[in-house]
């Protein structure tokens, strides 16, 4: 999937914060989707939905991350993700504001640094980076300071705990 | 066809003559002087032995992975000395003494390796030099026996032919028809009676031909042959000629035919008549077998499926709808949904068994990889598969062929005693292993079943507890049945002693996951101390279309796979009792547990006190439930879709379909009901 990474970012909100992943996991963008419960499972899923032809559970991502937000009780918005063929996640957002992009993203998307502040909220452990595009310009040209937290999908759904059930699988190859 | 394609082709064809390697090279160590095994044997390891440097030939061309390459070539390199001593042992009757066989075994053993490695795209050498080595020497051994030339008749007539085929094609053509006329003419195949240029060896490599001829010897009839060969499809003209032409061109590299094809498909044709060729003559029973099969790519039937599950949802769609409907008017249309709905059911059923396989497929590879473990570890083993005819869905299948092994496994390392050891217990100084297959109630059941020392409860109790699986208090009062289960608990391993085959702690725990969570079915062990050890798997027999009784849980939609449902009831909630502050419910004359599935999936309700309770009653081998709903809706065939890997293991929950309305309906799972 890193080939041909574009530089694309969508945008969205959950409560305040601004988040961003990178265009080429999402396949859609749902909103008003009735969303199938599924017992037996966490708080943050908030179940399963029919989708073209995947079913794909729906991670509430206010909840997996602990943010307030006004509109907790709702389900304004579903980003549709596709990390593999037959692997598909829906993410609950508060508002999908816009699709950006991040020139030069490797330089641009800093290391959160966590040296100077205490910064330790749920989604850190999911978090790629920080884009901050006016981060050396504002000063000259008074520009308003934009922060985006860019997600690492990859982790946040799980693709690493995936590969425990292939090992235990290998263990019988061996 | 790219290079994947050409690989995967490769790896097919092999598994296949591999495996007919190993079921002949088993059936040779009884009888190894009996001239159809080794032409089996000849044959197949010929024919691997062509595939591979086809392969490796048109492969160069694809830029293909350089270790893959090496592994290809390598399986050419062995399969070409295995090829020599069969045919020294065929043609100068070089004896198959138990050293020699011991090597073809090896062989074969290296071959199924590379292959793997193929398949797996293993970057590890594995060097076939030695091995190849002592095969040649193995010949020589006996004496430099002068490989006999055999007397060349001179009196051969000479057939031109033309054929009336895609130019791509004609190799693959070309084949079929030389194949014809040898089974007519030729069948033990011994160059003496019918030679073809160019050769099959040059078809094989694919080589360039424009012209054809083949020689025959002239005690047959030339206006037999005409009429014969004119007979056959694909030949255009066949004609006699005066002399001997001149030999083929300058042969040229071009990829060959039947490589390019993943699909063969070969027309019915009259079996050959001959009455004791068509059980012993392998080339007769390919040509009978081939006449009726096709062999396609799974991907295809896949898609197939895909398609035809959407029609099984618009199915129910339409009969939702339709059903809603009152007016005169409609009457037709209903008409027509019911049709649509019973040609659908039989698509369905038609395209699922094209993906039954036959459990034998998977079965006959393991006579040898028992023969091998039990002489690494100095036992003596009676392996015998039995009702191998049993069909299961082909995904299942692929599936299974670890868990089995390491069952099998399990038993020679850990179940069966050694020679002395039986002695001296009283049991026959060789141990019995069984696998065996058959059907139960919409299940395929799997049994390996071993008379050797059995499971040790009491040690596996005292493991578990020292480990901390098991509290004291429960280890007085486990049952033994129970207790055996404990061996499917990771990090549990009563081996004394560690070594490659087991004890490792780690493989019990891999076959409960594989079977339960991929494959959805359940493992169970019996087992008698002194007397042997059984396990049985049950499966369904598929995974991607099974009926369902649906039912509605607090206003939501939950199915049953129908196959698990014994029965429904209705019974008012006094008709409930209570043994150890469990609820039963009493059917006929057995205590059933009640699972309220309210609270069981943690959904926010009870039952109301005084309704009527409906009950499905659920079956597990022997066991039963009573899995409490609110109201039964019917029974439809549904598609299984997995939840997504997001989510792994539910308890309680299989997967999920989508019903008419395109909502979705959670298929709940039994098996965990029953572990609760």
């Amino acid at each position: 999937m890193s080939k041909n990474k574009l530089n694309q970012y969508v945008v969205f909100k959950l409560g305040k914060e601004i988040y961003a992943i990178n265009i080429e996991y999402i396949v859609r963008i749902l909103s008003d989707e009735k969303i199938r419960s599924v017992p037996n499972t966490s708080g943050e899923i908030k179940g399963i939905i029919h989708t073209e032809e995947d079913i794909a559970p729906v991670i509430d991502l206010r909840v997996k991350f602990n943010i307030k937000s006004e509109k907790k009780e709702q389900i304004p918005f579903i980003i549709i993700c596709r990390v593999q063929q037959d692997y598909v996640v829906g993410l609950i957002v508060d508002e999908v504001i816009e699709v950006i992009e991040i020139p030069d993203e490797e330089k641009q998307i800093k290391d959160l640094n966590f040296g100077t502040s205490n910064i330790n909220g749920k989604s850190t452990e999911y978090i790629q980076g920080i884009y901050r595009p006016n981060r050396e310009k504002h000063e000259e040209e008074e520009k308003p300071e934009e922060l985006f937290i860019v997600l690492n999908v990859n982790k946040l759904l799980g693709l690493d705990s995936l590969e425990e059930m292939d090992q235990l699988k290998d263990s019988l190859n061996e | 066809m790219d290079k994947q394609d050409i690989i995967q082709l490769f790896i097919e064809e092999a598994v296949e003559h591999i495996n007919e390697v190993s079921n002949q090279l088993m059936a040779l160590e009884s009888d190894p002087t009996n001239p159809d095994i080794i032409q089996v044997l000849f044959r197949s390891a010929h024919t691997l032995k062509g595939n591979s440097t086809t392969a490796y030939n048109t492969l160069l061309d694809f830029d293909a992975d350089e270790k893959t390459l090496l592994h290809i070539k390598n399986i050419g390199k062995i399969t070409h000395a295995f090829e020599n001593l069969i045919m020294e042992a065929r043609d100068s009757n070089l004896p198959l003494t138990p050293d020699r066989i011991e090597l073809l075994f090896e062989t074969e053993t290296i071959v199924e390796t590379l292959i793997s490695y193929v398949e797996q795209e293993v970057q590890e050498d594995l060097d076939v030099e030695e091995l190849s080595e002592k095969l040649l020497q193995s010949v020589k051994d006996e004496g430099a026996t002068p490989v006999i030339i055999k007397e060349t008749k001179t009196d051969f007539h000479y057939y031109g032919l033309t054929l009336d085929c895609d130019e791509g094609f004609k190799h693959a053509f070309l084949s079929m028809v030389y194949r014809d006329i040898q089974d007519k003419y030729d069948p033990s195949d011994e160059g003496k009676i019918v030679r073809f240029n160019p050769s099959f060896d040059d078809l094989m490599e694919g080589k360039e031909f424009t012209k054809i001829f083949f020689e025959l010897d002239t005690s047959i009839d030339t206006n037999e042959v005409l009429s014969f060969v004119k007979g056959i499809d694909t030949v255009k003209s066949i004609t006699l000629l005066d002399n001997k032409p001149s030999s083929s061109e300058q042969p040229k590299e071009e990829v060959p035919a039947q490589v390019l094809e993943a699909i063969e498909v070969q027309k019915a044709k009259p079996a050959p008549v001959s009455a004791n060729a068509s059980k012993k003559e392998p080339a007769v029973k390919k040509n009978l077998t081939s006449s009726t099969n096709i062999r396609v790519d799974i991907k295809r039937i896949d898609e197939v499926l895909k398609h035809v599950s959407s029609l099984v949802i618009l199915k129910n769609k339409l009969s939702t709808y339709t059903s809603l409907l009152s007016d005169e008017d409609v009457k037709i249309l209903k008409d027509v949904s019911e049709e649509i709905s019973q040609t659908v059911d039989f698509l369905q059923e038609s395209v699922m068994t094209i993906r039954m396989t036959p459990l034998v497929q998977l079965f006959q590879r393991f006579p040898t990889d028992v023969r091998n473990i039990a002489k690494e570890y100095g036992k003596k083993v009676a392996f015998e598969h039995i009702g191998g005819q049993t069909e299961i869905d082909k995904s299942l299948l692929d599936s299974l062929g670890n868990p089995l092994m390491h069952l099998i496994r399990n038993s020679v390392f850990h179940g069966l005693e050694s020679e002395e050891e039986r002695l001296e217990s009283g049991k026959d100084p060789i141990g019995k292993l069984t696998l065996s297959a058959g059907r139960e109630q919409g299940f395929v059941i799997i049994t390996v079943e071993d008379d050797g020392r059995g499971i040790d409860t009491e040690k596996v109790i005292r493991k578990a507890v020292e480990k901390g699986i098991l509290s004291e208090e429960k280890a007085k009062t486990i049952k033994d049945e129970e207790a055996v289960q404990l061996i499917y608990h990771s990090g549990l391993s009563t081996a004394d002693k560690v070594t490659s085959v087991a004890g490792r702690g780690v493989g019990m725990d891999a076959v409960k996951a594989i079977i339960e969570e991929e494959m959805k079915g359940s493992v169970h062990v019996y087992s008698t101390l002194g007397h042997g050890t059984k396990t049985v798997i049950r499966l369904p027999l598929t995974l991607a279309i099974i009926n369902a009784m649906r039912t509605k849980i607090n206003g939501e939609d939950f199915a049953f796979p129908t196959n698990q449902v014994e029965e429904v009831v209705a019974i008012h909630p006094k008709e409930i009792k209570y043994i150890a502050n469990k609820e039963v419910y009493i059917l006929r004359e057995k205590e059933i547990p009640v699972i309220r599935l309210k609270e069981y999936f943690g959904l926010d309700a009870v039952d109301e006190e005084d309704k009527m309770l409906n009950m499905v009653i659920l079956k597990l081998g022997e066991r039963t439930v009573a899995a409490a709903v609110d109201e039964f809706v019917g029974q439809e065939d549904i598609v299984v879709k997995n939840i997504g890997k997001y989510l792994g293991n539910i308890p309680g929950i299989s997967g999920c379909n989508i019903l008419g309305d395109g909502s979705i309906c959670l298929i709940v799972d039994v098996n965990t009901l029953f572990n609760k």
